[in-house]
């Protein structure tokens, strides 16, 4: 037990400097999108076939989920409102959830399995293969040719896909509302406006999607840089980018949530 | 040495390198490395259940390979896999069920001094919707990102090193020797993790209450709304996900593309299918449960 136990806090310990480090990294990669952008070094025609690879690619993930992500929200409201017989709060209840907590961050874990971990594959594909030192030896800047046009581009994928789950998870609550709890759409709408909700509710949600967006897109880029040996590496790369922007993420969810406490 | 006659005595109007006497050689000695390996501690596995091109894959089969090789699993090989995919994911999954058990007692506590000055019935409902939904629900999805991308990195790595063939040609069969250690691992371990990151979700939860809103800890630990209904639909939502991650991640391993990107497009094919399996799973088995106890 005292072994296992010593483990554990060896375990975490390791979690929590490998994670300091990783932050550093990363503010030095978000350094160098921002730096080579102000420059105005940002490749155009990498960024358009970013936001399409990245960004389109990942449409039909966020979707599907955020389908069963509005489901389980009712599903698990359900006891709730049965014990207090408050129906007309269900869309209250979904869409709080919905819009602020579970949204975003579900959002946030699925881009960063799909955008981010293929970020980090590609990349990590490009270093193990010295091919970022080629670009250096053709006098091109990595910097402006590969981070700056990804990190914005996946920053962009999280907004405007937590955008659309938001809108595709309340009507899957509301279809859900309806066959499991027989809940009518329309005391769906009306507990959704009925004033408790407002439109802060939703600029909060955006607001941690952005904060998820950089986390995402600045860990995976570090991470697939700092890949070595070979295939093999890369996929250790990426197991690891997808478990530190998955801690990061739930951080940064406390961290805004903390802050911005609204009245 | 560029055009010279062949170094040996060759006979016959063949290659010089396949003459007869060193093919008989290489052929013993393939003997030899077949009967050590036989007599050896690698026990006689099924078949090679699995088909090896694309086109015939899917994850039925690769189900149906497990389970036909599950009898042939060591223990120790299981022990192993418990103790990498379960033990070390436990500082990890900690740490994140601690935070979002805070955040939701915040978040709950703001909603609730909004519309009701009363905090009572925050700790025994965040208890109900812990046991029943959520510890379940999260560690799934955190084991999918975790466990997910160790199981399709390292199969993966076998796979584009040819590993597996290798595998293949010492009569060992990789699902029964690779995949099914850690299915049984992921199965058993998977309930137990929930109920430790539980435990670190209700003790941060707890705390919360106990700082930010000044609830009393024998307040706010009280299970009154728990029931045996809510305890059986979390238990049966870590057992499906202990069985859906480790099925989709391996396969997703097995079937790695060769080249450099390969065993990064299968990472990423593993976390984002055993997510959606968890998310898929969680709603279906929350729906059924409701219906089953009737609470419509």
């Amino acid at each position: 037990m005292v072994r296992f136990s010593g483990a554990l806090l060896a375990g975490l310990g390791q979690t929590l400097v490998s994670l300091v480090r990783g932050v550093g990294t990363q503010a030095m990669v978000l350094a160098a999108a921002i730096g080579a952008t102000l420059r105005g070094e940002c490749d155009g025609d990498e960024l358009k076939s970013a936001l399409l690879r990245l960004g389109l690619g990942s449409i039909p993930v966020v979707v599907s989920t955020a389908v069963f992500v509005g489901g389980l929200m009712v599903v698990q409201s359900a006891p709730l409102l049965a014990r207090f017989g408050a129906e007309s709060y269900l869309g209250w209840g979904a869409g709080f959830g919905i819009l602020r907590e579970v949204g975003p961050v579900l959002t946030g874990l699925m881009i960063s399995g799909r955008v981010g971990s293929n970020n980090t594959a590609e990349l990590g594909t490009l270093t193990v293969t010295e091919q970022v030192d080629g670009l250096r030896a053709l006098a091109i800047d990595p910097a402006g040719y590969l981070l700056a046009p990804r990190v914005w581009a996946i920053i962009l994928t999280t907004l405007v896909g937590t955008a659309i789950s938001m809108i595709v998870a309340l009507l899957g609550a509301a279809a859900a509302g309806l066959f499991l709890l027989h809940v009518h759409p329309l005391t769906f709408y009306n507990g959704l406006t009925s004033g408790m909700l407002t439109w802060l509710d939703v600029l909060h949600g955006l607001a941690k999607a952005f904060a998820f967006g950089v986390v995402i897109a600045t860990s995976s880029t570090a991470y697939g840089l700092g890949a070595t040996g070979g295939p093999p590496g890369v996929g250790r790369a990426v197991g690891s980018s997808v478990v530190a922007t998955a801690v990061l993420i739930f951080a940064m969810d406390a961290l805004v949530s903390m802050t911005a406490r609204v009245q | 040495m560029t055009a010279g006659p062949p170094s040996g005595s060759s006979s016959g109007p063949s290659d010089p390198n396949s003459s007869p006497s060193r093919r008989a050689l290489r052929g013993s000695d393939y003997a030899v490395a077949l009967s050590t390996v036989r007599e050896g501690d690698v026990q006689p596995m099924p078949g090679f259940i699995l088909p090896h091109d694309e086109s015939r894959a899917s994850l039925l089969v690769t189900l149906r390979a497990t389970f036909s090789s599950l009898s042939h699993t060591q223990p120790s090989a299981v022990v192993t896999q418990a103790y990498e995919l379960g033990v070390r994911s436990l500082p990890f999954l900690c740490l994140v069920l601690a935070f979002v058990g805070g955040i939701i007692v915040y978040q709950a506590g703001i909603q609730a001094m909004r519309i009701v000055p009363d905090t009572s019935g925050i700790g025994p409902g965040y208890i109900e919707l812990l046991v029943r939904d959520l510890a379940a629900n999260l560690t799934g999805l955190m084991l999918a990102t975790r466990v997910g991308a160790s199981i399709a990195a390292e199969i993966g790595s076998m796979k584009v090193t040819d590993q597996l063939d290798a595998l293949r040609l010492c009569q060992a069969d990789p699902v029964a020797y690779l995949v099914a250690p850690r299915f049984l691992a992921c199965v058993l371990v998977t309930p137990i993790l929930t109920i430790i990151a539980g435990a670190c979700a209700l003790a941060s939860g707890t705390l919360v209450g106990a700082l930010a809103f000044d609830i009393r800890p024998q307040n706010f630990l009280d299970p009154r709304f728990v029931t045996f209904g809510g305890l059986v639909t979390g238990f049966l939502k870590s057992a499906a996900f202990g069985f859906a991650i480790p099925l989709v991640s391996a396969h997703a391993g097995l079937y790695t593309r060769v080249g450099s990107q390969g065993v990064g497009d299968a990472t990423t094919r593993a976390v984002v299918g055993s997510s959606i399996a968890v998310i898929v799973l969680g709603f279906f088995i929350g729906a059924l449960m409701h219906v089953l106890l009737g609470g419509a």
